[in-house]
């Protein structure tokens, strides 16, 4: 049955004048509409490996110098110490390029300097994140160039001694990592690195000094395995946290 | 402001430094594990032979490190706050100020020095028995420090306590000198710390090498009697008592202080006539 609006609506609808698009308003409106969808990233694997491969070569450009005045340092040390104290030497020259590069990243990082990092095409903390693990890498690859060293000009054996001295070296690099990675975090001030390499120095002024070196060195080796597991894990963890972190503990985006 | 006030002002923001927390930390962990990593057998008076020997040991070590940290940033402070306009405008002036920030680091000295006494006591007294507070020095005498043995330990350890205040604050006023020529705190804790720390480090080994070299005397001497020496007893040793008893000792430290004291007024007067530029 026909209504008697039937026709109405007919004649307005073939007959109404429909407005012509605007070509510039449409562009306007698809642009705004972009800009609450999702932005397509690289995968965080990739972004990742780009950053920390940057961190990487930026550490070996801007430090080179100071890299090559330690790897030589630590050779001439390894090479002139007495044999029964080659554990005290690497212990307490194993977190030096954490000291150095440390220094460097913490020295860097006023507020200002943060608000700036905050503006670049990368988060803050996936920046910070970079840093820390191109900086732990540098002091193992060290580590481990200096300990061949070692194992070629004092004719070692791959024993169960040197296996422990390694793990013992090993447990200043990953604490320090951590501590580095909590400073940077939470205060950012070169003064607590400063404070940590000062007292580093003095325990090792008192591991030479007093029985507390013999003390550490006659610890299980498992004890120091569990213990830089546990401190690894925990390192890991943290930073998995960084790189997840939006927004740093003290209200800086 | 008062006195008082500003003192109890200072005090905070003082103790509100995180720098002094993770070293106390730290030096807490390492002293701990250092006199626990040593224990000699138990013998009568061993509690407090120990306690005796534990600050010209190893304790100023860690006394010095806190004095360093705590003080390094006493006076850049406002300056690294950016507050140094408005200390301008301070009505009593900013040599009022200077005094209470001296005063308070007197302070903190003592509650620094007090606090590793008080964890040595506690380490020790879980090693021996704490019996023979008014026992005389003589029956169990300390290698570190030569007093009149007729002295008993509680004579003793007091004596020592005001001995190492007094030494830390000679530190803590020189430090404080030298940030007025050093603006920066952190390079005031890299000098001051990392000059003590070289003290450390050439009389335990560098001596070794050099002891027999005409020129090791000069630096040897300004170990011995310079901040390393004074911290670590060595002006109460066998080889200074001959010549300084233990009460002139401290007479000699507070004409040092008193001296020291006045050069940091004396230095923020004449730094302020050249910031005026008369």
């Amino acid at each position: 049955m026909k209504s008697k609006h039937d026709d109405e609506i007919k004649a307005l609808l073939m007959y109404k004048q429909i407005p012509p698009v605007d070509e510039e308003e449409k562009r306007e409106l698809v642009h705004k509409l972009k800009a609450y969808m999702p932005v397509s990233q690289a995968a965080p694997s990739k972004i990742m490996q780009q950053l920390i491969q940057k961190a990487f070569t930026s550490i070996y450009r801007d430090h080179k110098i100071e890299l090559f005045v330690l790897l030589t340092f630590l050779l001439l040390a390894y090479s002139f110490m007495p044999a029964s104290d080659v554990w005290i030497v690497i212990m307490s020259t194993s977190p030096i390029p954490i000291f150095l590069a440390g220094w460097h990243l913490l020295n860097g990082q006023s507020n200002d300097m943060v608000e700036l990092e905050l503006t670049y095409k990368y988060t803050f903390h996936q920046v910070l994140f970079s840093k820390i693990i191109a900086i732990v890498a540098w002091n193992l690859g060290i580590y481990s160039v200096a300990l061949l060293y070692l194992l070629g000009i004092k004719n070692m054996d791959i024993s169960l001694y040197f296996f422990h001295i390694v793990i013992l070296g090993l447990t200043p690099i990953i604490t320090f990592s951590l501590a580095l990675l909590l400073l940077s975090i939470k205060y950012r001030r070169e003064t607590s690195w400063t404070v940590v390499i000062l007292t580093w120095i003095f325990f090792v002024l008192l591991s030479l000094q007093t029985p507390l070196g013999t003390f550490l060195i006659e610890v299980n080796v498992l004890f120091y395995v569990l213990l830089n597991g546990s401190l690894v894990l925990f390192l890991l963890h943290r930073l998995q946290h960084l790189w997840r972190t939006e927004r740093l503990s003290d209200g800086i985006l | 402001m008062g006195f008082y006030k500003l003192l109890f002002v200072e005090g905070k923001k003082l103790i509100f430094q995180r720098d002094i927390y993770i070293a106390l930390f730290i030096c807490t962990v390492l002293f701990w594990l250092a006199i626990n990593s040593n224990p000699e057998p138990s013998s009568p008076f061993q509690f407090w032979k120990s306690l005796a020997s534990v600050m010209p040991w190893i304790g100023y070590w860690f006394v010095s490190v806190l004095i360093v940290v705590g003080v390094a940033r006493c006076l850049p402070f406002e300056r690294e706050q950016g507050m140094e306009e408005l200390i301008h405008t301070y009505k009593k002036g900013r040599l009022h100020l200077l005094v209470v920030k001296q005063v308070t680091l007197l302070i903190y000295c003592a509650l620094v020095v007090f606090y590793f006494y008080l964890l040595a006591i506690a380490a020790y007294a879980m090693q021996y028995d704490t019996g023979g507070l008014f026992a005389q020095v003589r029956m169990a005498e300390s290698p570190y420090v030569s007093v009149n043995p007729s002295w008993t330990f509680a004579q003793l350890l007091l004596y020592e306590y005001g001995y190492l205040v007094l030494a830390a604050y000679i530190f803590a006023l020189s430090i404080l000198f030298l940030s007025f020529i050093i603006k920066r705190s952190v390079f005031i804790i890299m000098i001051a710390g990392g000059s003590f720390a070289a003290g450390e480090i050439f009389y335990f080994f560098l001596l070794r090498y050099i002891g027999t070299m005409e020129i090791s005397k000069y630096p040897y001497f300004i170990n011995r009697y310079g901040f390393n020496g004074m911290l670590g007893f060595n002006y109460l040793d066998s080889l200074t008592a001959d010549y300084i008893s233990a009460i002139q000792v401290y007479g000699l430290f507070a004409v040092i202080i008193v001296l020291l004291f006045l050069l940091n007024l004396a230095a923020k007067r004449w730094m302020r006539h050249v910031a005026l530029g008369d």
